[in-house]
């Protein structure tokens, strides 16, 4: 009996003491991220009979459980990823955004100012002076499409270097995610009972990875976590599928990140997880991406960057050949006839001299990376660069005729068999061909002296006329109104962007908040739970104390 | 509802953050005077922004090819002027003359009519400021008229034309082009059919004048009607070239009012779009400083309440 009443009373400061460490723990906690607010679970010990009924046995300690919620979780995991992607696509969408747009980096300006001096040409076509000026002026729109293509192509770069950053760090998380199901795993198994602790790290690094991608998780009896991209396994327990790149299908300059076909043990991943080009054994994830700073970026490469890359060079090879072809049909200032004003975009490869001038019958038909000619025995072959498809034709018109979108005509000197040409990257390249102010056409074919103007008349023509974006049997757009929708259509993707990264902020914050009114360490109320615990403690010390007193009366008694 | 204390805390955080964000984006387009600091601000808007930049540079540059047109056909239109009042010169002076007048009298006038010779061939040489030769065809360095003068009565010396029968015309709007340079050479060889030259016409005057005897001297007055009808040919086809001018004008004068004007609409259009207005903006940003500052009181007031304080 007076071992009862000790005994009752032991179980109570014990029961205090483990509120009170559970409290300090949560207290010490309460920054720490993915930290799940604990409590003790206890309960009333099996009683005792006696004859006139159960007397009770004192407190048991059953669990420390944490506070947790899969819904809510899975409410941030989901937002957590769509503000990460919203956020890389508006924040680099932003960038390309300032440069098409801006007064100072933009086409608008150089393309105006070099149509001015086109028609000052045409005011005083012997002035060497107005001559000057469209050299000058010919060669500042050149450099622009330089500068803009090669501002373009480095955010390509970037990005692509991004990709494999972004791909290598999943695969960090990833071996830490299977590195905690494995202690998770082992703990469970020795002591029966959840690890806490171990489950908040791994969850969080859950929620890291959900930054980075969008991911989907299963939960598995033995307390691990499957992880899932579009469906596709990342982690399966202790085993890892390691992401890599492959060159995109699309665009030979840019990469996808891809997914092993074979897993391997995390602690393999862990000694290398960096993400590399390859060309087998991987599966393309592009389409399965949707979600995190990954899924931005490449909404950002898809639907931004290479669409106002390729943009740029159409709208290069249209003005230097529209230009040209112009430029030809007239007279120098010696009246002979007259070369190219730009380089020619059917650039000649190696030691070819033979020349082919292109006439660009529809643009929409043009391939997005560009084409590689060849002059063999057998005809011209054409390689499409994105697809690598390559004919062959018997002669330039059988070429012209196969509706390839261009056409081309042999100029002086005439292409030779060997010969070959490249068009791709129009923009990056274009120049400048002629280096004198004599060399500019301003007169037309058949004129007599240096005062006739005809040929620049018709190059000013090229300002307004319609030239690009084809479309029912005909073009639709000048070169400067084809630049502008290209400037419309990008900023209004960082437009949207911008109002979800905004949308799905809000929402994200909200499933937080919800999530952490839930799981939460509130302090206030820890401090309650102190003072309730200390009391307790306090009590059942006293019960000790009063125990201790019965028994002393008992001595008195038979002394 | 139960509230996490970080939550609580930085409750304050997302308001505090936005209304700075909000504070640096006014104070921005305050600075820089303009509504949309990217185009992404607003798309559409953009889009007009950009084609109204470019209507109004290709307008602006048809405008100055207007002016500069002005400025070579008024100039061609004096020199045509004193072409014409140096013709009616020539006629007075033949018109003036006889063949009986005596030998000296005759002389005289022949060295008068040397004067207005010089004087329509020099203008039919005119260069403009920039040295161009304005009457030769798109030949503009090459010096068009060339006579002498000082034939063998009875014939003047031919005039020899190196210039060419081309035209200059520029663009003054989007497909709409003007002339501006004539052929004088219609003018100086108008004697109604080929082969007739008005400086040959006026130097056979000129050489045969003085003269006394056939077959140098002019024998009768026929041949004096036939001199003044070849001028009368030349002043006909000079009207004809300055109606022209005059024509062209006008249509150059109503295009530059338009121009004018549609460049004064397009150029509102474009500040209404592009620049800010700046009352609303201060507006906004006092508005904006007022709930930042709220924000910020808030967060001072509530960030040292906790129980802890009072437990002791």
């Amino acid at each position: 009996m007076g071992t009862g009443i000790l005994g009752i009373a032991v179980s109570g400061l014990n029961a205090a003491q483990a509120g009170i460490r559970t409290t300090q723990q949560n207290i010490a906690n309460v920054n720490t991220a993915g930290y799940r607010r604990q409590e003790v679970l206890q309960s009333s010990q099996l009683p005792q009979y006696s004859g006139y009924g159960y007397i009770g046995n004192g407190v048991a300690l059953d669990q420390v459980r944490h506070q947790y919620s899969r819904f809510l979780d899975n409410e941030v995991l989901l937002n957590q990823s769509q503000y990460s992607r919203y956020d890389a696509a508006a924040t680099r969408s932003a960038m390309v955004d300032k440069l098409l747009g801006g007064a100072n980096t933009g086409l608008n300006t150089s393309l105006s100012q070099f149509f001015a001096a086109v028609q000052e040409v045409a005011n005083d076509p012997a002035s060497s002076a107005s001559r000057q000026n469209l050299l000058s002026a010919g060669q500042n729109l050149a450099g622009r499409f330089n500068s803009l293509a090669g501002q373009l192509r480095d955010y390509r770069t970037a990005t692509n270097n991004e990709i494999q950053a972004l791909t290598t760090n999943i695969n960090v998380l990833a071996g830490q995610i299977a590195q905690a199901n494995a202690s998770i795993a082992q703990s469970r198994a020795a002591n029966g009972q959840p690890a806490n602790d171990l489950v908040d790290a791994r969850d969080q690094l859950v929620e890291d990875l959900s930054k980075l991608v969008d991911v989907s998780r299963l939960d598995q009896q033995d307390g691990t976590a499957d992880i899932f991209i579009g469906g596709q396994a990342l982690v399966l327990g202790l085993s890892i599928y390691k992401l890599n790149l492959v060159q995109s299908a699309s665009d030979p300059a840019a990469y996808d990140p891809a997914i092993s076909q074979q897993s391997q043990r995390y602690s393999a991943v862990m000694s290398d997880p960096t993400s590399r080009v390859v060309a087998a054994g991987v599966s393309s994830l592009v389409n399965q991406v949707s979600g995190g700073e990954l899924g931005g970026a490449l909404d950002f490469r898809d639907s931004v960057l290479l669409p106002a890359l390729r943009d740029l060079d159409r709208i290069a090879l249209v003005t230097a050949s529209a230009v040209n072809n112009v430029h030809r049909g007239g007279l120098d200032y010696n009246l002979a006839a007259a070369g190219d004003f730009f380089a020619n975009p059917v650039a000649p490869q190696g030691a070819t001299t033979g020349v082919l001038n292109m006439t660009v019958t529809d643009d929409s038909l043009l391939d997005p990376v560009g084409y590689d000619i060849a002059l063999g025995a057998g005809g011209y072959t054409v390689t499409v660069l994105s697809t690598g498809t390559a004919t062959t034709y018997a002669n330039l018109a059988a070429l012209n005729a196969a509706g390839l979108g261009f056409t081309l005509a042999a100029g002086a000197p005439a292409p030779a068999v060997g010969d070959s040409w490249r068009i791709a990257d129009t923009a990056r390249q274009m120049d400048v061909a002629i280096t004198s102010t004599n060399q500019i056409a301003a007169a037309g074919a058949g004129s007599t002296g240096p005062g006739d103007n005809r040929n620049a008349l018709a190059l000013g023509a090229l300002q307004t006329a319609a030239l690009l974006n084809f479309s029912g049997g005909a073009f639709t757009d000048s070169l400067g109104a084809a630049y502008n929708k290209t400037v419309n259509r990008t900023a209004s993707q960082a437009a949207q962007a911008d109002f979800n990264r905004e949308a799905f902020k809000t929402l994200r914050e909200s499933a937080v908040d919800a999530r952490q009114s839930a799981v939460g360490v509130n302090l206030d109320e820890e401090a309650v739970n102190l003072v309730r615990y200390q009391q307790a403690y306090q009590a059942a010390a006293r019960t000790i104390q009063i125990a201790s007193s019965l028994f002393d009366e008992l001595l008195n008694v038979v002394r | 509802m139960r509230i996490d204390s970080v939550t609580f805390f930085t409750a304050n955080l997302s308001g505090i953050r936005d209304g700075q964000s909000a504070i640096a984006r006014l104070n921005e387009q305050i600075a820089t005077g303009q509504n949309f600091l990217a185009p992404k601000d607003d798309p559409i808007a953009t889009q007009k922004i950009l084609d109204l930049g470019n209507r109004i540079a290709s307008r602006s540059q048809y405008a100055a090819n207007q002016t500069k047109a002005e400025i070579t056909l008024k100039y061609e239109s004096t020199v045509l002027t004193e072409v014409e009042s140096a013709l009616k010169q020539a006629r007075a002076l033949i018109a003036g003359t006889s063949p009986s007048f005596d030998t000296q009298s005759r002389s005289i006038q022949a060295q008068q009519l040397r004067g207005v010779f010089n004087h329509l061939l020099g203008l039919a040489n005119s260069q403009d400021p920039s040295g161009s030769y304005i009457f030769a065809g798109d030949m503009t360095t090459t010096r068009p008229f060339a006579n002498a003068g000082g034939g063998v009565p009875p014939a003047g010396a031919a005039t020899a034309y190196a210039g060419s029968a081309a035209t200059r015309a520029v663009e003054v709007d989007v497909g709409r082009r003007i002339q501006v340079s004539d052929n004088l050479n219609t003018v100086y060889q108008a004697g109604g059919g080929a082969g007739v030259d008005l400086l040959q016409t006026l130097d056979e005057a000129i050489v045969r004048l003085p003269v006394n005897t056939p077959p140098g001297a002019i024998g009768n007055q026929a041949t004096l009607d036939g001199y003044i009808q070849t001028i009368d040919n030349a002043l006909n086809a000079l009207a004809g070239v300055q109606y022209r001018i005059a024509g062209a004008q006008t249509e150059l004068a109503d295009l530059k009012a338009t121009t004018a004007s549609l460049l004064t609409v397009e150029k509102n259009a474009l500040s209404d779009l592009q620049l800010l207005d700046q009352a609303s903006a201060i507006v906004q940003l006092k508005t904006r400083q007022t709930t930042l500052e709220a924000a910020e009181r808030a967060y001072a007031m509530t960030s040292s309440l906790s129980l802890f304080s009072f437990l002791g």
